[in-house]
């Protein structure tokens, strides 16, 4: 090989190792979370797969170099073929009774083996140069620059724009083009045939490796692939003037609505309901709220009902993808001054009072701890008017080890001085109900609230009045 | 001997270069939120300051220029101790920049400099090992190589898990980030030692 073929290899090698740390663990994130730990965790596989792959190059480096690049090449690419073909099939089958198993696989194959494969070829790239120079530095220099073009495309582009399918589908082409030039002038005619059918496999998954299923009764909306994951608009007909359209993000739902005669709005679930009751504590005064987190944009479609509330409402979501979704499909309405930002940094740079601040944020399964932190709560502190509260959704476990985050959060509101009640939803067990933390700097007289809470029970609409407020 | 004091300072500098890399997502978080941008980003300044490291160390391989390396690592803690005190001051400076801007920005302050010390540990250490241990080892580059790129990079998977589930949550972001500079200072000293006695 030239010099500048083996450094053109560092490049590619390091790029695609780059575009296997970000890409896999978004693909998994609807089955292990988001949380740092589990990118933590997905990247410490890399780095081990890093780890291991150099100790191996360095082994195999002292034996014949082309054979070896091409069978770690080889090995790296039917290793992501096999994680590719479980992710295509996992999207509409389940391949094991328990989805975490799956997750690993995938981790193992599409994120592991090829990175150990990957980065072995870095000793041998440099014991084949190394006739030349003393050139370890120069080989980990363009393995490291590949790595940070791929990164910026991956993370800037290929993700938010083509999706997670299409992103792992370039990899393996690129993979396969390297596998290729590795034979190129090869007199091996096996090796050189294997070749060329790695590059015609890659063409085939591009060709046909998407593939969405529907159902008889769920109609899909759309689903894309993008900053927050995987985001998913569906609608199920109840009957002739009735259906049901559920957003979800990372296959965790995150709006649910029925929809009347094509244009009435209801939320399934009761929290946004309770929500709008809780907003009339303003009556119908010119008031102003802020909605941190949109979702579907049920929350901010309520308080926007000019006949019985009358707000002003800035909502701050960081996925341009989101508002499209909740533009298209939920009826988010343009009187919403949608803010494109984190939630964090919007409260750090934000100089505007609120009468009414709701806190309506999930990363999948998870509330992000960065926006209910002691020193965010004084943001949103800074952020109230004297009258104003703030109302945070927040999962309905309470008790026990579940109920340790609730329990967390309730304490840090109080240590921040609010005064703080809650108000559990009223659908039955914690698990399928909010919790809805009232969090206010001067006791709210839940008299004032013009809008009853109502809500369901054996078949009957109920009334809930707070009587006093409960705060400790 | 010599050669383990080498492996000794690669491991020290191999784990704290990834723990700082993997505890940087919490020191961006409270100013740039916890996104794909920030782990992009986090990627990002970490290679851009490892190919300069690695362009670096290539020069200071082919001149010999082994007493670098030392002076790299002792700055290097002393950046990430400067970091633990003044980090939330100089990043409020973030707020009035668009998302992505800001995540790079914020990775530009707190990776670039103590990875691009810590990046030229690799490639000096294994250029000099080449240099003066080869003939009496009988080992190539490209075995030299291996060894300690793989031993730097296996110590970092291991640091790493120590410092963000034990560590962390025991003694705080700040004391793990604290520890990972002694790490350096004192990788940095026995470098020093190491370059002085085969100098």
């Amino acid at each position: 090989m030239t010099r500048r073929q083996i450094l053109m290899f560092a490049f590619l090698e390091g790029g695609l190792v780059m575009l296997l740390e970000l890409v896999i663990p978004h693909v998994l994130s609807p089955v292990l979370g988001n949380s740092m730990e589990t990118w933590a965790k997905l990247i410490l596989l890399s780095v081990g797969g890093l780890a291991i792959g150099y100790f191996l190059g360095g082994i195999l480096a002292k034996k014949q170099v082309l054979p070896n690049l091409f069978n770690l090449l080889l090995i790296s690419f039917v290793s992501s073929l096999l994680a590719f073909s479980i992710i295509t099939y996992s999207n509409q089958n389940q391949l094991f009774s328990n989805e975490v198993i799956s997750a690993y696989l995938i981790a193992f194959t599409g994120l592991f083996f090829p990175t150990v494969c990957l980065a072995s070829t870095t000793p041998l790239l440099i014991q084949e140069i190394s006739d030349q120079s003393n050139s370890a530095g120069l080989v980990f220099s363009n393995s490291t620059w590949g790595g940070i073009v791929f990164t910026l495309l991956t993370g800037f582009m290929f993700i938010p724009n083509l999706g997670l399918v299409k992103s792992l589908q370039l990899f393996l082409i690129l993979l396969s083009v390297m596998i290729v030039l590795v034979t190129w002038k090869s007199d091996q005619k096996v090796r050189k045939n294997l070749s060329y059918i790695a590059l015609l496999i890659s063409f085939l998954v591009l060709i046909f490796g998407n593939t969405t299923q529907e159902t008889r009764d769920v109609q899909l909306l759309q689903m894309k692939e993008g900053l927050n994951g995987q985001l998913l608009a569906v609608e199920r007909k109840v009957n002739d003037t009735i259906s049901e359209r559920t957003l979800f993000i990372n296959r965790m739902g995150q709006t649910w609505i029925r929809v009347i005669n094509g244009s009435t709005v209801a939320s399934v679930w009761s929290y946004p309901g309770i929500i709008k009751s809780l907003a009339s504590y303003h009556g119908k005064n010119p008031s102003s709220a802020l909605v941190l987190g949109l979702g579907g944009g049920i929350v901010p479609l309520f308080l926007a009902d000019k006949s019985q509330l009358n707000y002003t409402i800035d909502a701050v979501e960081l996925d341009k993808d989101i508002v499209k979704f909740a533009q298209d499909y939920f009826f988010l309405s343009d009187a919403v001054n949608v803010i494109e930002d984190d939630a964090r940094r919007y409260l750090n740079a934000n100089e505007q009072k609120y009468d009414l601040i709701v806190m309506d944020i999930f990363n999948g399964e998870i509330a992000p701890s960065h926006v209910l932190s002691l020193e965010a709560l004084e943001h949103v502190k800074r952020a109230l008017n004297p009258n104003g509260f703030v109302v945070i959704n927040f999962n309905g476990h309470i008790t026990g080890e579940a109920g340790i985050s609730a329990r967390s959060l309730w304490k840090t509101l109080l240590s921040s001085g609010f005064q703080v009640s809650l108000l559990p939803t009223f659908e039955k067990g914690e698990r399928n109900k909010n919790n809805l933390f009232i969090a206010s700097l001067k006791p709210i007289d839940f008299s004032k609230f013009t809008i009853p809470i109502t809500y369901f029970e054996e078949n009957k609409m109920k009334e809930y009045r707070p009587e006093k407020n409960e705060s400790q | 001997m010599t050669k383990i004091i080498a492996y000794i300072i690669v491991v020290l500098e191999g784990g704290a270069l990834l723990s700082y890399e993997i505890m940087a997502s919490k020191m961006y978080t409270p100013h740039v939120g916890a996104t794909l941008y920030v782990w992009t980003s986090i990627l990002t300044l970490t290679l851009i300051a490892l190919a300069l490291s690695y362009r670096l160390s290539q020069k200071w391989v082919e001149q010999q220029k082994w007493y670098i390396l030392p002076y790299a690592l002792i700055i290097s803690g002393l950046y990430i101790l400067l970091m633990v005190f003044f980090r939330n001051e100089i990043l409020t400076v973030t707020y009035s920049m668009e998302l992505v801007s800001a995540a790079l920005f914020t990775g530009l302050i707190l990776l670039l400099i103590p990875i691009m010390g810590m990046g030229i540990t690799s490639p000096i250490l294994s250029g000099w090992l080449t240099e003066n241990q080869s003939k009496e080892s009988n080992n190539s580059a490209g075995n030299f190589a291996g060894i300690i790129y793989g031993l730097g990079t296996l110590a970092g998977v291991g640091m790493t898990l120590i410092s963000l589930f034990v560590a962390m949550p025991q003694i705080g972001v700040n004391n793990t980030l604290m520890i990972l500079a002694s790490l350096l200072i004192i990788s940095g000293g026995l470098s020093f030692n190491l370059m002085k006695k085969n100098s």
